[in-house]
């Protein structure tokens, strides 16, 4: 077992904790407050490779591999988780969906334009009825000859503003419920198509979160990603990545929170000396610092077990995402604890790490979905 | 044969303080070495008069076309040229700008030890050693000079000034041949006027993030010109765009000793410390009672430096009044 | 013609630094991150857009123990093409003028058109090595380059001085130090990172460079921290209150007015 990164990969990860420390980071607390998206750096992480990091070099990818991903993930999600949102979804989401399941003709389309930042990807398969329970999607695709007519709306789509691509699912085949979903591969000026309303969150407001609207676009048949009725498949495997990077987002913000802690912890002097001298104070620390270690540990390994190709990881993605979420609920929730009143006035870092902590837990799969794909997979079925 | 020779710097006609500093420390170096203390001047006749009471013996006037301009390398050839005059084995410039390049130009030409930035001589150690920070002034290195000769540069505003009764020294003129100049001074452009240079102020005042933008700024500047001082500030303000890089105070930026230096608004990074933690007296102004600034600053005051700082310097007007 | 650059791998500038009781004038290694010295990368941004602009390849050369490469590869990943690492202890050990006769020796095997470094080496605080190679190699040099334009065989050159700066003309070749502020570095693509990692690093000996160990010209004897500054006095009250206060102390204690 070796648990240390490579040369390259320590090049990778200095060069994204760089980029977030001067270039992320120096604007977060603004584009929270404003809701805006940080679009030149996520222009800019697409030419220097950090969204194309599972892409192969034949299309322009940077290659760097789950590992150096998940590492990356954690510096611009200490930063900006708002930002490293979008990064998980373009990497995670939208290129391995292509990669997986995309047509050669799909690939080269889509692949460099995507691996350059050039176009930023969504994957818009929750809608106002259906979260949990993709089999009661209502967006429709209905064949008409050598095309499709896609008619529906999609909501609490990441990416869906700042989008040049969309993977939407929608319902082909009604009576077959789940299994009568498939895939499409779109880009936004097919006609038809709107961005609905743009949401207003409790966190990760630096990110572009809105409805999508499909009024009767009429796209060829060869816009299928995958098979058709087999929209399900795809979306569960790709999901399964996704969840690496949505762990890696909230091992990010707990180690954050957990600095942030750390630092304030020795400044602020109480009963004449700094509260990090405090043992109730050091033993907050002890746990978060633990959890963020367990986390992190598991995290890598589940990074490797995508990039080595050693099997399914389903149940280990799924179990890291539980954890990781959760333990940075844990772990913000004891961080703002440690600043006192001082950690409820936005004046303050953690104010923010602790409401963009939150949907970690929810999206890519609830805490309570992940439980379901591990016991299902605990107890054989 | 042994002996001290001093670069007197000039700017704008006059002699910069540091070449003060270092003409007193060269003072102690050659009394305790019972040698000469000489200096070389370029193209300053009429500054003579001033250089009496100073404790040179001789001092070699190197004047002419060639020396109109800096040029790091015939500067260096006249003073390694006076050097062999006086049998100089220690060479003396202020750590300014052109003293550092002088100094590296004239220890690459006499395969000298050279010491750059020095804060403290041990005047009798033997080899002589000096004290000069590194690492971004994180620590404090002993540096034995152990070659014949020595050229040491030192840090403006840390060497004591102390006068020597008036004599007349020996002026001699030195005609010192030098090649021909290839990096040559085409002109000298001045920072906008009344702009004082932070490595050189004696009070400097320094903002930073606190001031929150360009226009904050003018509460910081309009007390440093109350004071007679420079305007500092963080790499943040820098970074900003609030102020030219060229008022930065710290580990990226400049290294200052002045007097007093007042910070505004800066919560004390080591990395800002690094650049003004040999300031003589800190007074900081911060709302945050618990930035590290506030922990080092010898006179710290609670409270939001766009109230402060304005009161601050009526008063102080008064006074200078 | 290539543009040369002189490297040199320090301490990170967050990285908590002590001396090395063990080691006379060394600092404790465990724990504490090398980069890339933050200067240098000025100088190498500046050398590629020359060479971009009228060819030729960007080449480095350090002093530097093995890590050392690691810096290296940083400059290579940002777009240098080949390295000389020179590590031998005598090397590395030596002083600032010694090191820059070596520095200029392994330059001359480049025979570069410019010469570029970092203004200052952030570890040693050495900011001598631009000047010293060039008074090696014969060459003028600009220390403290806030703008290069580079005609020709002819150089316009800003460097800072206090308040203001001179433009210095100089023929090439030269060795110029670069200052903050003279560009923009770029960060390395990941592409280039993998790049970097096949990129030539000759590891040169003293002997190979036609030199031989010198006795040194100085020598650190010891590294200490510097003596913490005790607190003050901390104030808080009215405007008009600690205005009060300060003045006393200003003039009372401090002695200032």
């Amino acid at each position: 077992m070796d648990f240390t990164f490579n040369e390259e990969q320590k090049m990778v990860i200095d060069g994204a904790r760089r980029f977030a420390k001067e270039k992320l980071a120096p604007f977060a607390a603004e584009l929270d407050e404003k809701a805006e998206v940080n679009i030149k750096a996520l222009k800019e992480l697409g030419r220097l490779g950090y969204l194309s990091m599972t892409l192969p070099e034949e299309y322009d990818g940077s290659n760097a591999g789950a590992v150096a991903y998940a590492a990356s993930m954690i510096e611009f999600s200490k930063a900006d988780a708002g930002t490293s949102v979008a990064v998980s979804v373009q990497n995670s989401l939208v290129n391995d969906a292509i990669l997986t399941f995309g047509t050669d003709e799909q690939k080269k389309k889509f692949l460099p334009k995507l691996a350059s930042g050039e176009w930023i990807g969504c994957f818009t398969l929750t809608e106002a009825n259906s979260g949990s329970d993709p089999g009661s999607l209502r967006t429709s695709a209905t064949r008409d000859g050598d095309h499709f007519v896609i008619s529906g709306t999609k909501n609490f789509t990441t990416n869906g503003g700042i989008a040049d691509v969309m993977v939407v699912f929608a319902q082909t085949c009604k009576e077959k419920g789940s299994k009568g979903i498939s895939a499409f591969l779109l880009t936004k000026d097919i006609p038809g198509f709107k961005v609905g309303k743009h949401e207003n969150k409790m966190g990760i407001r630096s990110s572009s979160t809105t409805e999508m609207v499909f009024d009767n676009c009429r796209v060829p048949a060869a816009s299928l990603l995958g098979e058709e009725n087999k929209g399900l498949k795809i979306a569960l495997t790709t999901l399964d990545g996704g969840r690496i990077g949505i762990a890696a987002q909230a091992v990010g913000i707990a180690e954050a929170a957990l600095e942030e802690a750390v630092r304030y912890s020795k400044e602020r002097v109480q009963f004449g000396r700094p509260i990090s001298e405090l043992e109730g104070i050091q033993f907050m620390i002890a746990d978060m610092a633990t959890e963020v270690e367990v986390a992190k540990t598991m995290l890598y390994r589940v990074a490797w077990m995508k990039e080595s190709h050693s099997g399914k990881y389903t149940k280990e993605a799924a179990m890291i995402k539980l954890y990781a979420s959760e333990m940075a609920h844990r772990v913000c929730h004891k961080a703002l604890q440690v600043h006192g009143g001082y950690g409820f006035m936005k004046e303050y870092k953690i104010e923010r790490l602790y409401r963009d902590q939150r949907i970690t837990e929810i999206y890519e799969g609830t805490s309570e979905i992940q439980k379901c794909v591990i016991a299902r997979s605990v107890l054989g079925e | 044969m042994a002996g001290v020779l001093v670069w007197i710097e000039t700017s704008e006609g006059k002699i910069r303080k540091v070449t003060r500093e270092a003409a007193s420390a060269g003072a102690k170096l050659a009394a305790a070495q019972n040698a000469p203390l000489c200096a070389v001047l370029f193209n300053g006749k009429d500054l003579l008069p001033e250089l009496g009471n100073m404790g040179f013996s001789k001092i070699y006037a190197a004047d002419g076309p060639a020396f109109e301009k800096y040029s790091g390398e015939a500067y260096a050839d006249a003073l390694a040229a006076a050097g062999e005059q006086c049998g100089a084995d220690v060479f003396l410039t202020g750590a300014t700008a052109l003293g550092r390049d002088l100094s590296a130009c004239l220890a690459a030409k006499l395969d000298a030890a050279l010491a750059i930035d020095v804060t403290e001589i041990k005047y009798d150690a033997k080899p002589l050693t000096v004290v000069r920070p590194v690492y971004s002034g994180k620590l404090l290195a002993d540096v034995e000079l152990t070659a014949d000769k020595k050229v040491i540069s030192l840090r403006p505003n840390v060497f004591p000034v102390t006068e020597k009764p008036a004599a007349s020294p020996e002026i001699i003129p030195l005609s010192a041949e030098t090649a021909a100049i290839r990096a040559q001074v085409l002109k000298a452009i001045k920072a906008a006027e009344g702009v004082m240079d932070v490595a050189e102020a004696t009070i400097i005042v320094s903002g930073g993030r606190g001031t929150g933008g360009a226009a904050g700024f003018k509460v910081i500047e309009d007390l440093a010109k109350t004071l007679g001082g420079a305007v500092g500030a963080s790499r943040v303000a820098v970074d900003e765009g609030w102020i030219e890089y060229s008022h930065q105070v710290g580990q990226t930026g400049k290294v200052v000793s002045p007097v007093l230096y007042i910070a505004c608004g800066i919560s004390g990074s080591t990395q800002h410390f690094a650049g003004m933690g040999t300031s003589k007296f800190i007074i900081a102004v911060n709302t945050d009672p618990d930035a590290p600034i506030m922990e080092k600053a010898d006179f710290a005051i609670v409270g939001d430096l766009f109230k402060v700082v304005p009161v601050l310097k009526e008063e102080l007007l008064k006074v200078v009044k | 013609m290539n543009v040369a650059v002189i490297l040199q791998q320090v301490p990170d500038t967050e990285a908590v630094v002590k001396p090395n009781p063990a080691v006379p004038g060394g600092i404790v290694e465990e724990g504490v991150k090398f980069i890339l010295n933050p200067y240098d990368e000025f100088a190498v941004e500046e050398a590629l857009k020359i060479t971009e602009k009228d060819g030729g390849e960007v080449v480095g050369v350090c002093i530097g123990p093995d890590r050392a490469e690691n810096a290296i590869r940083m400059a290579m990943a940002m777009g240098m093409e080949r390295a000389i690492l020179i590590s031998e202890p005598a090397a590395v050990e030596a002083d600032i003028v010694t090191q820059g006769a070596i520095l200029a020796a392994a330059l001359k095997t480049l025979s570069p058109r410019l010469i570029l470094s970092g203004r200052e080496m952030i570890d040693n605080q050495n900011d001598a090595a631009a000047a010293v190679v060039a008074r090696k190699l014969g060459m003028p040099h600009v220390l403290a380059a806030s703008k290069i334009e580079v005609t020709g065989d002819k150089a316009v050159v800003v460097r800072d001085i206090e308040g203001g700066s001179l433009e210095i003309e100089t023929t090439l070749p030269a060795a110029i130090s670069c200052q903050k502020g003279l560009n923009e570095p770029r960060y390395p693509t990941l592409i280039a990172i993998k790049r970097a990692k096949n990129k030539e690093i000759k590891k040169m000996t003293l002997a190979e460079l036609g030199l031989t160990a010198a006795a040194p010209k100085s020598r650190v004897t010891a590294l200490r921290l510097p003596q913490a500054r005790a607190a003050g006095v901390k104030i808080t009250g009215t405007p008009e209150e600690v205005t009060g206060k300060c003045l006393a102390w200003l003039s009372g204690t401090a002695k200032v007015i």
